[in-house]
């Protein structure tokens, strides 16, 4: 149990670190790391609206397929990409919608019965399925745009494209310095854990490696607590008063503002031939 | 006569634990002056530094800095304490604690910004400072990827920025090594003889002798105030306060009590060579 919670816990630090701290993709010269960052989560949001109104499979699928461009021209590999879209959405979204695919949520059309007792039956149907379908390609689509945002740009940019677009100032200063120290706390993890490992000798009991966590939980509550207020001193020793301002004032290229109005006229026009098509369903 | 900037008369602190840090500590720093605050661990050394930075309120006593009363209630009004702020730097012991942007840029920038500079100004000054501090190519790196000795320095560029008048620094030359070490003293020196009131809160004795004139050694209820000299040369007192001298003072009592005269004893290697330099040519 011990080796368990140890490989656990240092792969999990391991692969944030990698993962998030080096921003092996944002540092690539690909589409979407050239767009600013304003634009770029401005044109995305406007993607994400547009495919959570989107109400046909068809759209939804153009909206994958569209991200996974936007992937491949942002030198984003889609052998990377699309596992990390397609295993959140089974896991979350496919076990939520399963049930909507039996005749007791969605009445409809049933294709094949999985259990019959006497009169009373447990089938999936046709317009289960479809529903399921769409719930599944719709958290798809969304998540895609906003992996791309993710994945494309720095944390930094990211963070003052927030304040430029007029975020709640705590909301950015908060999700800043959570990026900052987060990174220390693991380290604060990672070696306690190094230095535990250091003084154990023979085979440790489960239960016994169990309860040696928690200390080490409260040691890491209570340095994290510490820590808060010294920061917060420096803060205020810096002319902090409550109120969070930052530096760049950037200009936005060309190239963003194409990018930004690209994306949000395709949105605004899938939108409009969504609603088209609801009009024309509804007509006799 | 300098006008002093920082004046504590009976200032008491307890942590909210029930801790006593420090108990009817009385002292005042001038203008331009360069002091030392030393004692053995746990002797209050910090906490008096963030006293004397207006960032802790003391649970007894009178604080003034640059004349102006500090209480509770003050020091986390911002329009309150602008001058104070804009007037004092402070350099935490753990850069951890004083880099929390995410960028050194940003760091750097984050005084300048919140003190009310315009851009332009605050971009030259930050540019300006990076340089001076040899830290150009680290600017935009987040402080993590830093070394012990590029943190400490990016540390001090956060505060130097805003060209502060009073420099509080808590064991500053903590984690540096030797030659980060001998740059960080140099760049004191230059900050002292630029004018600046810098109070340094330290262990390191061997740097004091080539910074400080005035000392301040510490110990929860005791302050006892002089020149350095002095001090150095009072063994009870530094052996009180678990404090040694320096090696090269050290070297000079070895020499006298060996029977050389030696007239007057040197703190610091530079005075130390031309003396032993006197001393052989005799």
């Amino acid at each position: 149990m011990s080796k368990f919670i140890d490989k656990t816990l240092s792969n999990a630090i391991g692969y944030i670190q990698q993962s998030i701290y080096s921003e092996k993709y944002a540092k690539r010269n690909g589409l979407l790391q050239g767009i600013d960052g304003r634009a770029k989560i401005i044109a995305l949001l406007f993607l994400i609206i547009s495919a959570v109104y989107a109400k046909t499979i068809d759209m939804l699928l153009f909206f994958i397929v569209l991200s996974m461009i936007l992937a491949a021209a942002s030198k984003i590999p889609l052998s990377f990409f699309i596992p990390r879209v397609w295993f959140f959405v089974p896991l979350f979204t496919g076990i939520i919608v399963l049930p909507a695919t039996l005749n007791v949520v969605t009445p409809g059309k049933e294709i094949f019965t999985l259990m019959a007792i006497k009169s009373w039956h447990l089938s999936v149907t046709k317009e289960g399925i479809h529903a399921a379908a769409i719930l599944i390609a719709r958290v798809a689509a969304t998540s895609s745009f906003a992996i791309l945002i993710t994945l494309t740009t720095r944390w930094n940019d990211a963070v003052e494209s927030m304040h430029d677009l007029k975020f709640p100032k705590v909301f950015v200063l908060v999700l800043s310095m959570s990026y900052r120290y987060i990174f220390l706390l693991m380290d604060m993890v990672k070696n306690m854990l190094l230095s535990r490992k250091s003084r154990v000798m023979g085979k440790e009991k489960s239960m016994g490696s169990w309860k040696l966590y928690s200390p080490i939980i409260a040691s890491l509550f209570m340095k994290a607590f510490s820590l808060n207020g010294k920061v917060y001193h420096a803060m205020l020793a810096r002319g902090f008063g409550n109120e969070p301002q930052s530096m760049k004032k950037k200009s936005i290229s060309i190239k963003s503002v194409l990018f930004l109005l690209l994306c949000t006229s395709l949105a605004i026009a899938m939108l409009i031939c969504e609603r088209q098509e609801v009009v024309q369903c509804l007509l006799p | 006569m300098p006008s002093p900037v920082i004046e504590l008369h009976n200032v008491s602190y307890t942590y909210p634990d029930g801790t006593e840090a420090l108990k009817n500590i009385t002292a005042k720093i001038f203008e331009g002056e360069s002091v030392a605050i030393a004692g053995p661990n746990g002797a209050g050394k910090s906490t008096l530094l963030l006293i004397m930075g207006g960032l802790l309120a003391p649970s007894s006593g009178e604080v003034k800095i640059f004349g102006k009363k500090i209480d509770g209630k003050m020091i986390s009004n911002a329009k309150k304490m602008y001058e104070v702020r804009k007037k004092m730097g402070i350099v935490f012991q753990d850069p951890d604690v004083q880099l929390f942007s995410s960028t050194v840029r940003d760091d750097v920038a984050f005084g300048p910004i919140h003190l009310g500079m315009s851009m332009d100004e605050v971009e030259s000054k930050v540019s300006d400072t990076l340089k001076f501090l040899g830290l150009e190519h680290v600017a935009e790196k987040h402080p993590y990827e830093l070394s012990g000795g590029e943190k400490r320095k990016a540390a001090i560029a956060t505060v130097l920025v805003s060209s502060p008048d009073v420099l509080l620094l808590d064991e500053p030359t903590a984690d540096l090594d030797p030659k980060s070490r001998k740059e960080f003293v140099e760049l004191l020196k230059k900050l002292k003889d630029g004018g600046k009131t810098i109070v340094i809160a330290t262990h390191d004795m061997e740097m004091l002798p080539e910074i400080a004139e005035k000392i301040f050694v510490i110990d929860r209820e005791n302050i006892t105030e002089g020149n350095l000299r002095d001090v150095l040369m009072d063994e009870k007192l530094l052996e009180e306060a678990n404090l040694d001298v320096p090696l090269v003072a050290r070297l000079f009592k070895m020499l006298e009590n060996s029977g050389i005269n030696c007239d007057e004893i040197s703190f610091d290697i530079g005075s130390a060579t031309e003396k032993m330099a006197e001393m052989l040519s005799d």
